[in-house]
């Protein structure tokens, strides 16, 4: 008899289990009238309430909880209300206060610390002290005064008018250099076949060191800046003298330039090395003061092709003066150079695409027609 | 052998059930703080939940001002984890609504009581409740300052422990529910209990000896708008719900009949309506009705008596117990002017019947024949976290003029007086804090 019942248990077990994974229970719910599958999420709200606010007759109305949830019976959790009059249970107000009072324990932590940008001026203002101590000064950086835009692309080339037996040791300095500039960030040296291509292409006429020599020769190699590597040789008791003299491509002038004296044992690549090596930050420097300008490349379908040189810093949306630049003043009389009249603005574009870190596609807002190699400035 | 087999069952039946999910879990803080300002014309209790005394006694003779913040609650919910593709929700409540001593000037003895303790497991459609939550007879409160509005005369008043099962079906533009569940059987503070005094007994005047089973259809539904019901916007509404337990009363001295078993029962339908509808969350102009009528008998098994839960009844040489028959209900209209800012207006009446003056004696207590309250209420919530409302009450109790049998002075009786009706007049002020 026992046996039997204990059967009948196992039996009934069994037949339930397998009616199950038969499905029949789903089944049996789906003809009770709720066919919802068990895997379906209850939703506990309705659909309407999981919108955080709707507008109603005009008036803003959020999600709020129900302060009678459960504690009166068949009363939903959340309810709409008018904006500023939804409930705030207590759990909001401790995470309120719990938040205020970290916040205001980093306030005071933070009152304490000197802001990031504060300390880039102190550290720059300390960086500063020193190399006027050491006699290098003048390499604050004065980027407020110039454009927003922090990329230089610069040449560096050995000055052809070095005497011959020395124009060896001439490339050995100018490729130091370019090796030691391009390791600067947002500086771009162009490489030095480029360069020595450029140079036999520019047209030069004359010392390379006039200044529409410099200005073709910044157009054809898209650079804002040109250095001159340049070796002098030993004369009456000197050893000699390693120099770099720093151009404008802009307006094709000298904005700086290091003069260095070789060693006792005379001018050696070593010494060359030894120049780059204390003057690259110097250098460095004098080439983020030379003012940032761009370059029209070409037009095209009603769109100017711009080449930035290096770009740091341009976005999508900002906007460009075309720029022609200022006039040597000359006294007459002496020769003597006063300076250079005010560029002259005769468009205006809009950057609509960055054509990665050398170039953007740009829209004129006025002026033009616009022709390649145009100078283009940043707007004030 | 038969170890073995009932081994491999139970493994059997265990490789049946799911893995419990472990689901992420949800911990709320919540409730109120009340205050409540009343001034009765006569001596009232705190929730107007006994008949006014009888003009010409000394209770009748003065009245009282009084305030107590005894009706803050705070409560907690826990939802989750998943368990068999349900949710789990757990939900306990407390107020300090048993008062212990208010004559204290410093500090006042309301004790903690418990109002809710349970968790529910809900399914899509279908839900199991298991533990101490409001009865079915309970889910329609009229909107009234005081705590449990027309207790006994209107509107029961009852939370028991309880399992609970509720299945939702689509009908329509809304949905039918059906609901049961098997609780903890109340008795009364009956003179008959088994082991009356309840005082000194260990037992609490647990006279039965089976469960309260309830049961309740309702359906709910979006049919024509809806309109403001405790502040959020609420569809058509139609409950039918009912309820029954079997209370064994001892005879308390001869002649009265010995032990005898006593069916309570009662039925209750309720309407809400709205009137001036809305489709939208915005409850200004609104206007709605709500209409709650009961029948039964003894109906202190859900907190509901009017008066007196039993009577005996004479016959030629000994009494026999009755349940007292009752019926009862409430109308309550509120109108919103805006969602701030609503008025509501409420009245609720119980009523025995079947007494027999001639026959029928009263046990321990004057016995009410009707019992009345009217209670307009206009309410200001500014936001939904705070909530103030100003009400007018008067209530009023007209009695039977019958014997009343009073045991604990040894069976004697009195008869009741010719003064056979009481009423008062209350003001009160209520001031709601939701956290």
């Amino acid at each position: 008899m026992q046996k039997n019942l204990v059967a009948l248990v196992v039996s009934v077990t069994f037949l339930l289990l397998a009616a199950c994974g038969c499905g029949a229970w789903e089944r049996m719910k789906s003809w009770a009238g709720y066919g919802k599958d068990e895997d379906v999420a209850e939703e506990l709200t309705p659909p309407e309430a999981q919108q955080e606010t709707v507008m109603v007759d005009g008036k803003p109305y959020v999600r709020s909880k129900n302060p009678y949830w459960l504690t009166y019976p068949d009363q939903p959790e959340y309810i709409y209300v008018e904006k500023g009059r939804e409930f705030k249970g207590m759990q909001a107000y401790l995470m309120d206060a719990l938040a205020k009072r970290v916040a205001a324990q980093q306030q005071k932590a933070a009152g304490k610390a000197i802001p990031p940008d504060k300390l880039q001026e102190m550290v720059r203002a300390e960086v500063d002290r020193i190399l006027r101590e050491q006699g290098l000064g003048g390499y604050v950086s004065r980027t407020r005064d110039k454009a927003p835009y922090s990329g230089r692309a610069v040449a560096v080339i050995a000055n052809p008018e070095t005497p011959a037996s020395y124009q060896g040791l001439n490339l050995t300095l100018a490729t130091a250099l370019a090796d030691t500039l391009s390791r600067t960030k947002d500086i771009k040296v162009v490489p030095q076949e480029r360069v020595r291509e450029a140079v036999a292409k520019a047209g030069i006429h004359g010392k390379l060191s006039l200044r529409r020599n410099i200005q073709a020769l910044g157009d054809a190699l898209g650079v804002q800046a040109v250095v001159l590597a340049g070796v002098v040789p030993p004369e009456k008791g000197t050893t000699g003298f390693y120099a770099a003299e720093i151009y404008d491509a802009f307006l094709g002038n000298k904005v700086d330039s290091v003069v260095a004296p070789a060693g006792s044992d005379g001018l050696k690549p070593d010494g060359a090395a030894r120049f780059v090596r204390d003057n690259g930050l110097r250098l460095s420097a004098s080439l983020m003061e030379v003012d940032w300008f761009g370059r029209v490349e070409f037009l095209k379908e009603g769109k100017v092709y711009l080449n930035l040189g290096q770009n740091a810093g341009l976005k999508v949306g900002d906007r460009l003066r075309v720029v022609t630049p200022g006039k040597e003043v000359v006294n007459p009389q002496t020769g003597a150079v006063l300076g250079y009249t005010a560029d002259e603005t005769v468009g205006e574009l809009k950057v609509t695409e960055l054509l990665g870190t050398t170039g953007a596609v740009a829209t004129a807002l006025r002026g033009g027609p616009f022709k390649p190699n145009d100078k283009v400035k940043a707007a004030n | 052998m038969k170890k073995h087999a009932f081994f491999a069952v139970v493994l059997v039946a265990l490789l049946a059930v799911p893995v419990v999910a472990l689901a992420q879990t949800e911990f709320t803080l919540g409730g109120y703080i009340k205050l409540e300002s009343f001034w009765d014309s006569a001596a009232m209790s705190k929730n107007i939940n006994r008949p006014p005394a009888v003009l010409g006694d000394r209770d009748a003779t003065h009245g009282r001002f009084n305030m107590t913040a005894q009706s803050s609650r705070f409560n907690f919910t826990l939802k989750g984890p998943k368990l068999w593709g349900a949710t789990v929700t757990g939900f306990l409540e407390v107020d300090f609504d048993e008062q212990g001593d208010d004559r204290q000037s410093a500090s006042h003895a309301y004790r903690p009581r418990l109002r809710h303790a349970f968790f529910r497991l809900n399914w899509p459609g279908t839900e199991l409740l298991f533990g101490q939550y409001w009865s079915f007879f309970s889910e329609f409160y009229p909107e009234l300052v005081q705590d449990g509005p027309f207790q006994g005369h209107g509107c029961a008043t009852h939370r028991l422990p309880q399992v609970r099962v509720t299945q939702e079906f689509a009908m329509g533009p809304g949905k039918l529910i059906l609901s049961g569940l098997i609780g903890k059987p109340t008795d009364s503070a009956d003179s008959g209990n088994l082991n009356y005094p309840i005082s000194n007994s260990p037992l609490e005047g647990q006279t039965s000896e089976t469960p309260q089973l309830q049961a309740k259809i309702q359906y709910e539904g979006d049919l024509w708008g809806k309109a403001g019901f405790y502040g959020r916007p609420r569809g058509f509404v139609a409950q039918l719900a009912g309820g029954w337990q079997r209370s064994r009363y001892r005879a308390l001295a001869p002649p009265i009949d010995d032990q005898e078993y006593l069916n309570h029962w009662a039925i209750q339908g309720t309407l809400f309506i709205p009137v001036i509808p809305t489709t939208t969350a915005n409850l200004a102009g609104t206007a709605a009705l709500t209409l709650q009528a009961y029948v039964g008998q003894g109906l202190a098994f859900i907190g509901n008596e009017t008066g007196f839960n039993s009577l005996l009844h004479v016959h030629p040489g000994r009494f026999d117990r009755h349940l007292v028959k009752t019926w009862g209900g409430y109308l309550q209209a509120n109108y919103y002017f805006s969602n701030a800012w609503w008025l509501n207006l409420a009245a609720g009446l119980g009523s025995n019947f079947d007494f027999d003056t001639y026959t029928d004696v009263a046990v321990g207590t004057r016995p009410v024949h009707h019992w009345w309250e009217v209670s307009p209420t206009l309410y200001y919530r500014p936001i939904a976290a705070l909530k103030f409302g100003l009400q007018y009450t008067y209530t009023r109790a007209n009695y039977y003029r019958a014997w009343v049998f009073n045991p604990a002075t040894g069976g004697s009786t009195y008869f009741n007086p010719a003064n056979n009706w009481g009423d008062v007049h209350s003001v009160r002020f209520g001031a709601w804090f939701f956290f």
